[in-house]
């Protein structure tokens, strides 16, 4: 074949990398960023689309992202009860017409306009927390979409589960990959002996096309129905790894999910991948903008319709898993402040502008219910979606927690217990906690090593032993089975706080602190010298002093959690300091702030007043933001 | 019915057995009746010509129950033409524009089995109008020139109109315009006798094709797609040239097409695309080995069993080839989008050598082998497979 001219950009994106303007995938999928894409198609195929949009037709086009083209790629409606002529959802496939294109080592995507979700991003949130759960998942992302130049809308920018996707989280893309077709409301129930009533009734081959082999489907909808209960555990192994559907299980319900392998009216939105020469199966997680549905589901529902699940949950030790897992993902997410809680606000903050400017935006008749009418947006809904999944996120972790130990969990004897109260500052062992300051949490089984760490930045687990406040894993400087010294993250906001320990993946109790804008605690005092101050060389007025101290709060520059200070320029505390020498407060405070090269530690550099009164134990004590500390008793003349 | 009414009926059946090497399915399986027609020819107020002629091959194979191709367009010539002055003859109807020696050669007269793919794929077959013809020069010279509704049956496309998957066909093409002129060169020149049957021609049509995926598409002999109907606008014009040359025993064909398909704001912005161009062309001989001349061979005088003879045998041989691509300079990576500007060329290659044995005027057997090439690797019918072996089988019946 002849051809004249190639863009090199084009080839660099079509061969997925290489050369100076090289782009990635990750960068594509960038979740802090909203992504512009732009569709060139002809007019007349456009409005075919829209006119068809219930068929699944392919349209070909021109796709840009970053100001590089990939030309003659196929673009169709997709979706099922979500499917729109006005906001189409759409399926890019890079590889419709050459079986070699590539978009960034991508064959296709799915740029989804949400239409069931007012705020289009509960799904995005929910493949988030996926990951976190340690579940594979689609990466993410929003874009503006500009079709022929005009905008047609802000869309969820998701990577299909694909052989890529295989690939990059199961290691391998050989197997069977079936996408889930509601053709009828199911429950996992044996259907007949006909392979045909499972693949492609139920589940669709989206690889192996030619030869999908659904014999192991049925084979393992047998299994599930018809073996005994004493054999049953036994007799699944081969085809399911209980433990991982478990989890998957919990996240959605986690999250609740109505329209999802437990949904309200049939199983829905999932893969189901099966391993290459094996019979074994693997849930996929698919499509979930009917989630945070509402913060006080029940975490058992459904569960008696379906027999996969049903005949799990009869195993004690499964169940209390499943328990467990729940228990974790509440840890995960966090409440009030939590992960959940402020991803929320982090990705509504990018989301908000182009969503408020969409022309075409889809609202549901009536929210969380699939398959319902679709009407077109207004603000109110977007403002109403981002309070209901806020409020969400701060009360269904407390839910799921009670919840699951009314249903019967109870922390094993190995799970970290903390003790309540047992949160203080790390220098006065005081109640009252600041962002960024060090904190000592006490408790039991917290590990059964004693480590400190040894590399900055300081690690967010030691010895297996993780401390999660409000969800977020805080820097560890040490931890034995009865104590952690750690780094309160910075980016905890004042109020009341849940703090957690996961040792090994295992869950245990949640306890409550304060965080305040200033909490002082003090460690030591020495002079400018160094030396410190004994009765034989007491503070005399005049004397420089370096006092090391805790929890004086913000600071005047970023400084990230779990990383030293800076020192040049050295980090100044924002709130104003008070040193009193009894009750002499001292003139000269030379520097207040973060020590350089040091986590959490701050030193206030203050001359000694006239005045202070003689004694061997002369009070000292330091005052942020109306909190005073413990005082340390000086010898002074 | 004397003078004033003649009327002659005539039947066509040709029944095929096909082998695919390597083996893949087909729609109408390895057996199938290829044409069951059934139509009257004739002449009334000794100036008017007529024929009307259906295809019946649907109902014989369900009665037969027998797999079948859906038949596109059952009625088949359905024409009147008046011909009281031989030059200037007058023809309405429904029948073959006058474009490709092969295409204007009847099924049961050809040298092959199957045409060419250039006479299956490019050339326009039947289509409703009227067409001007005569032989003058003492049929030293011919021409046909018609005006027609659409751009013929070989040109339409097939459409699935409705959920249970019945079809439609829908004609590509809106006014015709369509002319052939064939010469004999040599036939009052001082040449030696047997150059004198010579005859050369040339053809052309013209018409306009709305928007759509509807330029013409290729397929193999197996009927599978090798370039799928991509996105036209404008004119679709065909130009041929043909040769024919039938010295005693021997005959020698060629034909070559050119057709060239606009795409007007078939773009992705609606700005014009570079035309689809389309080219076939073949090269055909055949020798009869019991002696008859070629024009005696489908009445051989000893005929087959009852004749005591063996008929008449003869030996067929014909190259081929077959293209799409865009035309003028290629920019962009070549693609197979429908909506591509430099589409990504697709041709079929064939050789298919073949014997023909005519038992008498009524029977004949054909006996071909095709072996084809395809060029683009992913659009055959098996992937990973380029070259296609198709062993074909014909028995025929005329009356």
């Amino acid at each position: 074949m002849k051809f004249i001219y190639w863009s090199a950009a084009v080839v660099a994106l079509l061969t997925g990398g290489g050369g100076a303007q090289a782009q990635t995938a990750d960068q594509f999928f960038d979740d802090g960023v909203i992504q512009e894409i732009r569709i060139q198609i002809n007019p007349s195929d456009w409005q075919r689309l829209r006119d068809n949009f219930r068929e699944n037709i392919y349209y070909p086009c021109s796709f840009t992202w970053r100001g590089v083209t990939v030309p003659n790629i196929g673009i169709r409606s997709s979706g099922l009860g979500s499917r729109n002529p006005q906001k189409p959802n759409l399926r890019v496939d890079f590889d419709r017409f050459e079986e070699d294109q590539r978009f960034l080592g991508l064959r296709s995507v799915k740029i989804d306009g949400n239409a069931q979700d007012p705020t289009e991003i509960r799904e995005r949130l929910t493949f988030a927390f996926f990951r976190r759960m340690g579940l594979p998942a689609s990466r993410e992302t929003h874009g503006r979409v500009l079709l022929n130049g005009q905008y047609l809308g802000l869309y969820g920018v998701t990577e299909s589960v694909d052989k890529d996707f295989l690939k990059r989280n199961l290691g391998e893309d050989e197997g069977f990959l079936y996408e889930y077709n509601y053709a009828a409301p199911w429950h996992f129930e044996y259907l007949g002996a006909d392979p045909a009533k499972y693949s492609p009734a139920f589940y669709d081959p989206k690889t192996h096309e030619k030869d999908p082999d659904p014999r192991p489907i049925e084979a393992f909808v047998r299994t599930v129905n018809q073996s005994s209960d004493g054999e049953f555990e036994r007799t699944l192994a081969p085809y399911l790894d209980a433990q991982q559907f478990l989890t998957h299980l919990a996240s959605e319900t986690f999250m609740a999910e109505v329209d999802g392998i437990l949904g309200d009216l049939g199983m829905a939105n999932h893969n189901l991948y099966r391993y290459q020469g094996k019979n074994l199966f693997k849930f996929l997680v698919w499509d979930k903008d009917n989630t945070f549905s509402n913060s006080s589901r029940d975490i058992l529902r459904n569960v008696n319709e379906y027999v996969l699940m049903r005949r799990l949950l009869a195993i004690p030790a499964l169940r209390d898993f499943y328990l467990s897992e729940l228990v974790r993902a509440t840890t995960l997410a966090g409440g009030v402040g939590g992960w959940l809680d402020q991803e929320i606000d982090r990705v509504w903050g990018m989301v908000q502008a182009p969503l408020a400017e969409d022309p075409n935006k889809q609202c549901p008749a009536v929210d969380f219910q699939p398959g319902t009418a679709l009407r077109s947006c207004t603000p109110q809904d977007a403002e109403n979606g981002y309070q209901w999944i806020k409020q969400f996120a701060r009360e269904r972790s407390d839910f799921v927690y009670l919840a699951a130990l009314t249903a019967g969990y109870r922390p094993p004897f190995t799970a970290p217990q903390l003790s309540q109260g047992g949160a203080v500052n790390a220098a006065s062992s005081q109640p009252g906690l600041a962002a960024g300051s060090l904190a000592s949490v006490y408790g039991q089984s917290l590990g059964t090593e004693t480590l400190a760490a040894t590399s900055l930045p300081l690690p967010t687990a030691l010895g297996g032993l993780s401390i999660l406040i409000n969800g977020t894993p805080a820097p560890l400087l040490f931890v034995s089975p009865g104590q952690v010294n750690l780094q309160v993250p910075w980016n905890i906001p004042t109020g009341s706080v849940n703090i957690s320990a996961d040792f090994n993946g295992q869950p245990g109790n949640t306890i409550t602190a304060d965080v305040k804008t200033g909490a002082p605690g003090i460690f030591v005092v020495v002079r400018a010298d160094g030396s410190l101050v004994t009765a034989d060389r007491p503070v005399v007025a005049s004397d420089v002093l370096i006092i090391y101290c805790t929890g004086l709060g913000a600071v005047d520059q970023i400084v990230t959690t779990g990383n030293p200070a800076p020192g040049n320029p050295v980090a100044g505390v924002r709130n104003g300091v008070t040193v009193r020498f009894g009750n002499v407060a001292a003139a000269e405070v030379f520097f207040a702030g973060l020590t350089p090269g040091f986590v959490g530690l701050y030193q206030i550099n203050v001359r000694a007043p006239s005045g202070i009164p003689a004694g061997t134990s002369t009070p000292l004590t330091i005052v942020v933001a109306g909190e005073t500390s413990a005082a340390l008793p000086l010898p002074t003349r | 019915m004397g003078k004033v009414l003649r009327v002659d009926f005539r039947a066509k059946v040709q029944a095929d057995h096909r082998t695919y090497f390597p083996f893949h399915l087909t729609d109408e399986g390895d057996f199938e009746l290829h044409r069951v027609r059934v139509g009257i020819q004739g002449r009334f107020l000794k100036d008017f010509e007529f024929e009307v002629e259906r295809e019946i091959n649907e109902e014989a194979s369900d009665w037969l129950n027998l797999d079948r191709e859906t038949v596109g367009f059952p009625w088949r010539d359905v024409y009147v033409n008046y011909r009281h002055f031989r030059r200037f003859q007058f023809q309405i109807g429904k029948f073959k524009m006058p474009f490709g020696l092969e295409q204007l050669t009847g099924p049961t007269k050809l040298d092959f089995i199957y045409r060419s793919r250039t006479g299956n794929e490019l050339q326009p077959g039947r289509a409703q109008g009227i067409m001007l013809h005569g032989r003058p020069l003492n049929r030293g010279l011919g021409y046909q020139f018609g005006l027609f509704r659409t751009d013929g049956e070989k040109a339409a496309i097939t459409e699935v109109i409705n959920d249970v998957g019945d079809r439609a066909h829908l004609f590509t093409g809106v006014r015709t315009f369509a002319g052939r002129v064939i010469a004999n060169p040599f036939r009052l020149a001082p040449v030696p006798e047997v150059f004198k049957d010579i005859q050369v021609g040339g053809a052309f049509t013209s018409t306009s094709v709305p928007e759509g995926l509807y330029s013409l598409r290729g397929r193999t002999t197996s009927k599978d797609i090798f370039f799928r109907h991509i996105f036209v606008r404008g004119e679709r014009r065909r130009l041929g040239a043909e040769f024919q040359w039938t010295p005693g025993r021997f005959s020698v064909k060629s034909e070559f097409v050119h057709v060239q398909e606009e795409r007007q704001k078939q773009g992705f912005a609606g700005e014009d695309l570079p035309n689809l161009i389309e080219r076939g062309w073949y090269v055909s001989g055949t020798c009869i080995l019991t002696g008859q001349k070629y024009a005696d061979r489908d009445e051989p005088s000893k005929e087959f069993l009852f004749g005591r003879g063996l008929g008449a045998i003869e030996l067929a041989g014909r190259v081929e080839g077959v293209r799409w691509g865009s035309a003028g300079e290629h920019i962009g990576r070549p693609s197979r989008s429908p909506r591509a500007a430099n589409v990504l060329a697709a041709s079929d290659r064939a050789i298919t050598l073949g014997i023909n044995w005519y038992w008498n005027r009524h029977f004949k057997v054909q006996l071909n082998g095709i072996r084809e090439k395809l060029e683009d690797p992913t659009r055959v019918p098996i992937i990973g497979e380029h070259v296609y072996w198709t062993r074909l089988l014909r028995v025929q019946f005329i009356m």
